[in-house]
């Protein structure tokens, strides 16, 4: 019996049991509810959904509600309604978790009034047990780890004659302790660069328990989120993770105090300690950042008669070199290059998943920036879309130099035919497939580039003075008049069809939003095609026109 | 003289219904949640597509949707479990939903053995063709063996391509998996993707809606030859029949459904589909 049961029988004016438990349940509840948002942005698995703190707070609140509407007699009953109540509530796959939490500890509890805190540590197990039970494939590093640590935490502080209070503040460390350890053993949690979300909510609602039982009010303002899932970051952290080391020595006589005193000292050297043997040989196994200290404390003891150090960090980082190559070979797919000049036209492609390389008109890009391009792709098979007359041989003698992948060259002509393109390519379809539907694609779009004469010249005959507008029409370039609005009527007359369904304008660095606007509504009255207008950035052109 | 048919059959509020009405087919629909704010809505019950597409135009709260709760499945298989000897539970891809994970959790819960789950892979007009079979097998008397059967082959002749004509719902939702870098970027984008072994998995991309819902019928081919064809929409009637105009080998009898509210609030209105059963 401890102090807390034994004093709240005997104190005169105490609250019964069960009501108090209820309070404390409430006011978790409420402590979780304050957290939700923090917990929902921590949330990357199984699903990235950002609802673990929303699913975890509505079912709690529904075992509590659930609580509310029972007779109160004992601890017990309140549980059991509890734990009806959060499973009729329970929401998501952590809220699963959690109402199967709950239905443990009820279990556990049938038949008891009050809970101390040895009582406490064996519901809290009781309620890790049915959490793994529920699970089909138990996955470590969420929320049923946290379970599980924080039964441990409890029951390790109940064996040393713990009060519930206690009892349920080393559950909330034991939680607290293997939240934070949740990254190194899930690894879409180290990639997001966040603790797990359902283990956080668990270690909220075990730490809402202990503060409403020190006498600490829940009210307050929600808790912003302290970390974000990052789910485009995918880079591994160098960890430290030591030194797998093992050691067999045959002990000196008298040296030998026994197994169980060498774990101690082995134990204090780093993790995944093993000692086994006997009198006459005995093995270490530790991973620890001091191979030296093993080896030393071998030493000490007796002989040494064989060791092993492996570097970890090194072997980590093979088998994901590993994974990550087999990925590749599994998960086969077409990855895009493209050539691009202008900031707007760059970000673009980018925002296509391509690969950029800068480089275009009188800009002509390296073979060697291409192939660099080329390798740092992910999937199996690369288009190359060079975008521009001038670049297309570059591009080829890049895609002719790569050994180690398929790559084609889709020969764009110019920027929109290189979007065309990049849309038309599914990420995951076949790459043959994907070689036809962006050259057809690309076939399919046509180009007005305008410009300004930098020279006196002339066009089919007809004298061009320096400054006038220029049209360039899918290559080739046009004569008219010399001003904006005759020359855009001309080109238009000059394309192969005359009804379009989207015109797009990208503005160069000598062009204006406002001249563009104007182009716009010429464009779409000529072609009746709504008309986009897009930043391209590009030197040169002061607008490039597509059409489809 | 009714009999009772040995095999229930449940689904969930995601399965769209081309023809029949659920509660004729002797169908169990169990609602899916829409978390929206501090509202707790079941689909089909609480909230209607229609109801959601015109909230959401002013609603800053971001509406989540959620699997029904653990105790809804027990209930009901305990329920069932009274007058029938099996229960076939069907349900929305467990790739897109945790609807099928909890039934299955429910399921071992009340009778592992005489509660059978099935992630169908699909969801929508597709989760709607399996579960009508389903019904139409287990009112025949079949047993829940040989609906599975059926239902297990059946699953790899359904496809189901979707177009989008706007990506924000996708995006927000956080649903959208492999598709998510393939709608980003600046340009006014519609995809078009397929809901092939249970994922969303981008097909292309156009960049303007009567393109896409070309594409689409394209993709199609000739329906004629289909076992079942059907549009799926979500307030876009219009476009819908413009759809169905331009599907080689359609006419007026293939069915435009409108979808419900959990599909809705991941795509948002503006969503277009055609599904067909492959023939035989």
């Amino acid at each position: 019996v401890t102090e807390t049961s034994s004093s709240a029988t005997s104190t005169p004016d105490a609250v019964p049991f069960a009501a108090k438990l209820l309070d404390a349940l409430a006011a978790s509840a409420t402590w979780l509810e304050r957290h939700t948002e923090a917990i929902n942005a921590l949330n990357v698995f199984p699903v990235p959904d950002g609802d673990t703190g929303l699913n975890l707070s509505l079912t709690l609140r529904a075992g509590v509600d659930g609580a509310r509407t029972v007779s109160r007699e004992t601890g017990a009953a309140v549980l059991d309604a509890a734990a009806r109540g959060a499973l009729m509530g329970a929401r998501g796959n952590s809220g699963v978790i959690l109402a199967q939490l709950l239905r443990g500890v009820a279990r556990a509890a049938a038949g008891r009034d009050e809970i101390d805190g040895p009582l406490a540590a064996e519901l809290l197990q009781a309620g890790a047990d049915a959490a793994y039970d529920a699970v089909a494939e138990p996955v470590e590093g969420t929320m049923l780890t946290v379970a599980r640590a924080a039964a441990h935490g409890a029951a390790d502080r109940a064996q040393q004659e713990g009060v519930l209070l206690d009892v349920l503040e080393a559950a909330h460390e034991g939680a607290q302790a293997a939240v934070r350890k949740t990254p190194e053993q899930l690894a879409i949690l180290r990639q997001a660069g966040v603790v797990d979300a359902g283990g956080e909510g668990l270690r909220v609602i075990l730490q809402g328990l202990c503060l409403h039982l020190r006498g600490e009010s829940m009210a307050g303002p929600a808790q912003p989120p302290a970390q974000r899932a990052d789910l485009s970051a995918y880079q591994h952290e160098a960890d430290a993770f030591g030194f797998c080391t093992e050691v067999l020595f045959a002990p000196a006589r008298g040296a030998n105090d026994g197994l169980e005193a060498l774990r101690g000292r082995v134990a204090s050297l780093g993790t995944s300690v093993l000692v086994v043997g006997d009198e006459e040989l005995v093995k270490i196994h530790v991973h620890t950042m001091n191979p030296t200290g093993a080896l030393a404390l071998a030493a000490e003891l007796g002989e040494i008669v064989r060791a092993k150090v492996e570097n970890m960090r090194i072997q980590f980082e093979e088998f994901q070199a590993a994974a990550a190559a087999e990925a590749r070979v599994r998960e086969p797919g077409t990855s895009l290059v493209a050539i691009a000049l202008g900031e707007g036209f760059q970000q673009i492609f980018a925002g296509l998943d391509a690969d950029v390389v800068a480089g275009g008109q009188s800009m002509n890009p390296a073979v060697g920036d291409i192939v660099a391009a080329i390798q740092r792709c992910r999937y199996n098979h690369v288009l190359v879309l060079p975008n521009n007359r001038n670049v297309i041989l570059a591009a080829e003698q890049a895609a002719a130099a790569v050994t180690d992948r398929s790559v084609r060259v889709v020969p764009t002509a110019s920027m929109p035919q290189g979007i065309a393109a990049a849309l038309a390519v599914s990420p995951a379809g076949e790459a043959e497939a994907n070689h036809g539907a962006a050259e057809r694609a690309a076939r399919r779009v046509h180009t007005i580039e305008l410009t300004r004469a930098v020279r006196p010249s002339s066009i089919d005959d007809m004298p061009v003075e320096t400054g006038s507008w220029i049209a360039i029409v899918d290559g080739r370039t046009i004569a008219g008049p010399p001003a904006l609005p005759g020359l855009i009527g001309q080109a238009l007359r000059a394309l192969p069809d005359q009804s379009y369904e989207l015109a797009t304008i990208y503005v160069g660095q000598d062009g204006t939003d406002a001249e563009a606007a104007s182009l716009g509504a010429l464009i779409g009255s000529g072609v009746g095609a709504p008309v986009e207008i897009q930043p391209g950035g590009q030197p040169h052109y002061a607008y490039i026109i597509s059409l489809e | 003289v009714t009999t009772v048919p040995q095999v229930a059959v449940v689904t969930d509020s995601t399965a769209d219904f081309a023809t029949a009405a659920p509660a004729d087919l002797g169908l169990t629909v169990v609602p899916l949640t829409v978390n929206w704010g501090k509202d707790v809505l079941r689909d089909g019950v609480d909230i209607a597509a229609r109801e959601l597409y015109a909230r959401l135009r002013h609603d800053p709260n971001i509406p989540h949707t959620a699997a029904p709760p653990l105790g809804i499945f027990e209930d009901l298989y305990h329920d069932l479990l009274q007058r029938h000897d099996f229960i076939l539970s069907i349900h929305i891809s467990s790739l897109l939903s945790a609807t099928s994970s909890v039934a299955m959790t429910a399921a071992r819960n009340v009778d592992a053995e005489r509660v059978q789950v099935l992630d169908s892979t699909t969801t929508s007009v597709g989760l709607g063709w399996l579960v009508e079979l389903a019904a139409e097998l287990a009112a025949g008397g079949a047993s829940a063996e040989a609906i599975r059967a059926e239902i297990e082959g059946l699953i790899p002749r359904l496809r189901l391509y979707l177009t989008l004509d706007t990506l924000e719902y996708l995006r927000r939702g956080g649903r959208i998996g492999r598709a998510q870098a393939f709608v980003g970027g600046l340009l006014n984008v519609k995809p078009i993707l397929q809901l092939a072994e249970g994922a969303v998995i981008p097909v292309e991309r156009v960049r303007a809606r009567p393109p896409s819902l070309r594409r689409l019928a394209e993709i199609a081919g000739d329906v004629s030859a289909a076992r079942s064809v059907a549009i799926v929409h979500g307030d876009c009637p219009d476009d819908a029949a413009v759809l169905r105009g331009q599907l080689i080998g359609a006419d007026h009898r293939v069915p435009i459904v409108e979808t419900g509210a959990i599909l809705a609030t991941h795509t948002g209105p503006g969503l277009l589909g055609v599904g067909w059963i492959v023939g035989s």
